[in-house]
């Protein structure tokens, strides 16, 4: 079982009022559920509701992915996403999918600021050379 | 080892430029950044536009046996002074013997046939027998602007190094397979800095063809993550493919995709960016993208990059709304609207 909930309709302020609702009435743990699932809203993702039996094959897995298959078999081969075999066929649980993807979601993110940043980085760089000189 | 690596010519210590140089400039700049303590946007220091900087420049350059200079200065017993003038300028140079470089520690104007106090010649007699000239000596200040400017040299030489070995490899695998890269620390002697795989894989599926292409960067462990090997990152990138939302990443693997034939394209454009000896620059988005407005605000102010509805990431400047929209944007937009 998979469903796709959208999210991006929700205003801003149903956001701001869920978590404070989140931050004064929720118990401990519905409350981190609550803002985790505000944040991901927030960041514009797409939830998926599945259970954690569900597996994809490569092609659906590729797709979700938004790369080639070539892609996909590639890091599967270097172990970068966990597969089990159906006979001669991968398989690729739903779970592992999303860990990887909010893997290289955050390496995505970290590599934009890295392009804006880049004369800093640059300075940096010329200081630690000017440290060994 | 290090006397190699700093250029050699004249160039003047803060001192100098502060007290000695307080009229005939060129230009009125070097002196206000000077006011409002902003030393590195005075790099190179050799190049300010001052005549007597400029002549000292001139006089004393990369190879000693083409250093021309009046002489000695005789009354300058304590502190080896070179002269050299031009018009009514005049100025003393200094060979630091440590580090081969030759600096401008003294400058001034010849005036009232040398009778005058504020004279040139009498200045270095007075410092000579009644003050002590070693104070017109570089400042560690100094030397760290020395260390500085060389050091961006380096890094700019090295930057230049690394565009060209992509080219090389860029050359071998522009329409499929693998190469390596050995890529060296900037400062000479230093090892390497990180070993980077280039590959070219050409997708034929039915109703998907393009050329992927992937970049993995192994930093030597002691550089991993540093500002230099994110400098090797950014610059490798950019040489294959300046749009910045063009790449995706996961760990070490940067990829990209082209049409086919795409990165035989841009193998002829890094060429003539190595042959102008230009480094290529990166553009940012080029497109304006849809995200939370409510993000937008905080992300401009602290640099922090936010996902786009198309799954773009980018750091929001103030300038985006000038842009165009994306248009994978606005039909997520759109769908999500019906």
């Amino acid at each position: 079982m998979m469903r796709d909930l959208g999210t991006a309709n929700i205003p801003a302020e149903e956001l701001d009022e869920l978590e404070r609702y989140a931050r004064t009435s929720a118990g401990p743990e519905l409350r981190d559920l609550l803002l985790s699932l505000s944040r991901c809203i927030r960041d514009g993702a797409t939830i998926t509701v599945a259970d954690d039996s569900t597996a994809l094959t490569p092609n659906q897995a590729a797709e979700r992915l938004g790369m080639s298959r070539t892609h996909l078999y590639k890091l599967l081969d270097r172990g970068e996403i966990p597969f089990h075999r159906v006979g001669r066929d991968r398989r690729i649980r739903l779970p592992d999918l999303a860990d990887f993807e909010a893997r290289r979601q955050r390496d995505r993110r970290e590599l934009a600021e890295r392009f804006a940043n880049q004369h800093r980085t640059r300075a940096e760089a010329i200081d630690d050379i000017a440290d060994l000189l | 080892m290090i006397a190699c690596v700093h250029s050699r010519r004249a160039r003047p210590t803060l001192r100098l430029i502060t007290e000695d140089l307080t009229a005939g400039w060129e230009s009125p700049h070097p002196r206000r950044l000077l006011a409002d303590g902003a030393l590195e946007s005075l790099h190179p220091l050799s190049e300010l536009p001052h005549p007597i900087v400029t002549k000292a420049t001139e006089s004393f350059g990369a190879d000693p046996a083409n250093d021309h200079y009046v002489g000695a200065i005789a009354s300058s017993t304590k502190l080896p002074l070179l002269e050299i003038r031009t018009a009514q300028w005049r100025g003393g140079v200094w060979e630091d013997r440590a580090t081969g470089v030759c600096w401008l520690l003294v400058a001034g104007l010849a005036k009232g046939e040398h009778q005058d106090r504020d004279d040139f010649y009498q200045r270095v007699k007075r410092e000579n027998d009644t003050g002590d000239p070693r104070r017109w000596l570089p400042t560690p200040e100094d030397e760290r602007l020395l260390r500085q400017e060389t050091a961006a040299r380096l890094l700019t030489t090295w930057e230049l190094a690394v565009q060209r070995q992509i080219l090389g490899a860029l050359r071998e695998v522009h329409s499929g397979g693998s190469a390596r890269i050995d890529i060296p620390h900037p400062q000479p002697g230093q090892g390497r800095l990180a070993l980077l795989t280039l590959a070219v894989t050409p997708v034929r599926d039915p109703g998907y063809e393009a050329d992927e292409i992937e970049l993995e960067v192994a930093a030597a462990p002691t550089y991993a993550s540093t500002s230099l090997s994110w400098t090797l990152t950014v610059r490798g990138l950019i040489s294959l493919s300046p749009p910045e939302q063009g790449w995706d990443r996961y760990k070490d693997t940067y990829t990209n995709i082209a049409e086919p034939g795409g990165w035989t394209a841009r193998l002829s454009e890094l060429e003539k960016l190595v042959a102008a000896g230009k480094l290529a620059e990166s553009e940012p988005g080029s497109h304006s993208h849809y995200t939370h407005r409510e993000h937008l605000a905080g992300n401009t102010i602290e640099g922090h990059a936010v996902r786009a509805l198309c799954g773009a990431f980018f750091v929001p400047t103030q300038d985006h709304e000038r842009l165009p929209v994306c248009l994978p944007c606005q039909e997520r937009l759109a769908e999500l609207a019906d």
